[in-house]
């Protein structure tokens, strides 16, 4: 029989079902997406590698629970040696280490948060140009918008794919390393003291996936090569620690405390990741003489102007995504 | 204008308009259920309308309906109830047939286990269970033209959108793409056809509507357009051919073409159909039939185009 006798034998078979309410086609978009991301080896290695965080902190916190332990050995001395070459701060006379254990480990997460700042770079430069440049390479769009699906619910879907690797990456590291930590020392008493770190690693992810999120998904939305989307994502990230780094060498040094401070995006994550963890302000608050931790800290300056450079950038990436997408799902049917 | 309870599409003085482009110029219409044809040029409006039915484009005038929903504020509704078969490929990367129209289904509201499920029946339908498993990129035109078929009707829509569903296809796949169409009218899902092809539409449509320039130029059944043709009729008879050609002949009827028993002829002048009957009588031919030529719908078409022209 030949294939088109074949299909003139067949007939077209209603379907009894209900469709569910059209609310929930982002979670469609979400399970997608995240299958494709996850079907190629480097991608999955990607999320692997960021288990490294995990191993630092666990390691850092065995020595920090063992130096509690040993405090005032020739050990401790020793211990105390590769702690200060990791947090890059002096350590030397400290003999209450126990007393200034809620600082250590805050100290420890910003400096690993800022680890994840510079793996958030790779990480999104992997996974999020393709999000919505290969829907428009690949004319795919139409599928969508000839759905129930709304340009709302299509960006949804694509900044939660990303917001779930950027947290793969950042936030599930972090508090892995912290329950690993809290297992490590044991008992109520260091749970309870560090409580509060698991809602500042939550929050300095959530910054993560919101502004790593919006602004590549504007990236992507704005070319149908995800090559380009890639490149013009580290190139913004890049070209503004350079022209920082420019900056903070050729003005003084009141011009950069305001919005000339505030050009790096790694330097803006970071003091806003400062102010998230309260290091400052908890080393602040101990009797060591002031300097000790400025190896680790930014700059101090007014966290409102890079708040606001973080800000405006993810709400302007937020608006030219949506008016790129909405413009395509308007002329979806003659999308060419 | 109001609707009509039964008609799928129903638009009164319906504009779109792109800057000072006019892209649908005040078209009322009423479009009952069944197959479809939409006619016109490039840059007639025909995609511009879709998307506007679609709920895609907000007009910039007038009002319209797709199965009773009203355009402007119920589009998700509609959404649900129609499919769309783009004209263009719309396959997205690094997907197997099955997961492709599965993801067409879960985008359309279904649940995993029906989209599935769903997804492997459309296949079958569409002739392509063999392939389910194979990259969709991997396809042959006339396979991806069936895959954005399937991805169209795994929601089971109550009106299909197709646009140039048999563009770039061979004519096996292009016969394979219209028994499908006509198909699917048969199961009652009414379709919209969308194509430049015009004997395609001849072959599937029962009703076509013709677009120039955002206009509606034309409306109706096909066979109320195809006209009959004054001077051109097709004869069947039984008896001696060579006699009664040869006769046909002597008295100036033209004969275009012959197959056994049945003759193409045209008249010298309308209303001529005597010198047929007469030319019969004298060679003892028997008539078994004497049929107008009909006008195709290309003929219907261009003579629409030339109305308007003529404006």
């Amino acid at each position: 029989m030949s294939e088109a006798a074949a299909i003139d034998a067949r007939h077209y078979r209603r379907w009894p079902g209900q469709l569910r309410a059209s609310r929930w086609t982002w979670l469609a978009i979400v399970r997608q997406g995240v299958r494709l991301q996850l079907r190629e080896h480097r991608k999955r290695n990607l999320l692997l590698l960021s288990l490294g965080f995990t191993v630092m902190i666990a390691i850092t916190l065995y020595i920090l629970t063992a130096l509690e332990t040993l405090a005032g050995t020739k050990e401790a001395e020793s211990m105390i040696g590769f702690i200060q070459a990791f947090l890059r701060v002096d350590l030397s006379g400290i003999t209450r280490i126990t007393e200034l254990r809620e600082v250590l480990w805050r100290t420890l997460f910003l400096v690993i948060s800022k680890g994840q700042l510079a793996w958030v770079l790779v990480v999104v430069s992997m996974i999020g140009p393709g999000l919505i440049a290969n829907d428009i390479r690949s004319r795919a769009l139409p599928i969508y918008f000839s759905k129930p699906v709304t340009p709302s619910t299509y960006l949804l879907g694509k900044w939660i794919v990303i917001a779930i690797f950027v947290g793969a990456a950042t936030f599930i590291p972090s508090v892995v390393g912290l329950i690993i930590g809290v297992a490590i020392t044991g008992g109520l008493p260091t749970y309870t003291q560090n409580l509060h770190l698991l809602g500042d690693v939550a929050l300095a992810g959530l910054v993560n996936m919101l502004f790593a999120g919006l602004v590549i998904l504007a990236i992507s939305s704005l070319t149908r090569d995800q090559r380009y989307a890639a490149g013009g994502w580290i190139a913004l990230c890049l070209l503004s620690i350079f022209a920082q780094a420019l900056l903070t060498e050729s003005l003084p040094k009141e011009q950069t405390a305001g919005w000339l401070g505030s050009i790096s995006l790694y330097r803006d994550m970071s003091v806003v990741d400062e102010r998230i963890f309260s290091v400052r302000e908890a080393w602040s608050k101990t009797d060591l003489p002031e300097g000790v931790f400025n190896n680790v800290l930014p700059e101090p300056m007014n966290v409102m102007y890079p708040v606001s450079v973080i800000a405006g950038l993810a709400i302007l990436g937020a608006i030219i995504c949506y008016r790129r997408v909405a413009r395509f799902s308007k002329a979806a049917a003659s999308v060419q | 204008m109001t609707a009509d309870a039964n008609s799928i599409i129903f638009c009164d003085k319906l504009a779109k308009r792109y800057g000072s482009v006019a892209a649908l110029n005040d078209v009322s219409l009423t479009i009952e259920p069944g197959v479809v044809g939409l006619l016109g040029p490039n840059g007639a409006g025909k995609s511009t309308l879709i998307s506007v039915l679609l709920g895609q484009a907000p007009p910039t005038g007038g009002q319209a309906r797709v199965l009773g929903l009203d355009i402007r504020r119920q589009q998700r509704r509609i959404r649900r109830r129609t499919g769309f078969m783009p004209e263009n490929d719309c396959l997205i990367p690094g997907m197997s047939g099955t997961g492709y129209v599965h993801y067409a289904g879960r985008l359309a509201g279904m649940t995993h286990a029906d989209a599935m499920q769903r997804a492997h029946e459309v296949l079958d339908y569409v002739g392509l269970e063999e392939a389910r498993y194979r990259q969709a990129e991997e396809y042959s035109t006339g396979m991806k033209q069936r895959l954005k078929l399937a991805q169209a009707l795994v929601h089971d829509p109550d009106l299909l959108f197709l646009d140039e569903p048999t563009n770039g296809m061979d004519p096996h796949g292009r016969q394979i793409m219209l028994s499908l169409i006509r198909d699917l009218g048969d199961a009652g899902v009414s379709v919209l056809l969308s194509s430049h092809l015009l004997p395609d539409v001849e072959q599937v449509c029962d009703r076509v509507v013709i677009l120039t320039n955002g206009d509606l130029l034309a409306e109706g059944a096909i066979s109320e357009m195809r006209k009959p043709h004054p001077t051109l009729y097709t004869v069947d008879y039984l008896g001696d051919e060579k006699a009664f050609t040869e006769r046909l002949r002597q008295v100036d009827v033209a004969i275009h073409d012959r197959v056994t028993g049945e003759l193409h002829v045209e008249l010298p002048a309308a209303g001529e159909l005597n010198r047929v009957l007469h030319a019969a009588t004298d060679t003892d031919t028997q008539l078994r039939g004497l049929h107008p030529k009909r006008s195709s719908l290309e003929e219907v078409f261009m003579d629409a185009l030339k109305r308007q022209e003529a404006r």
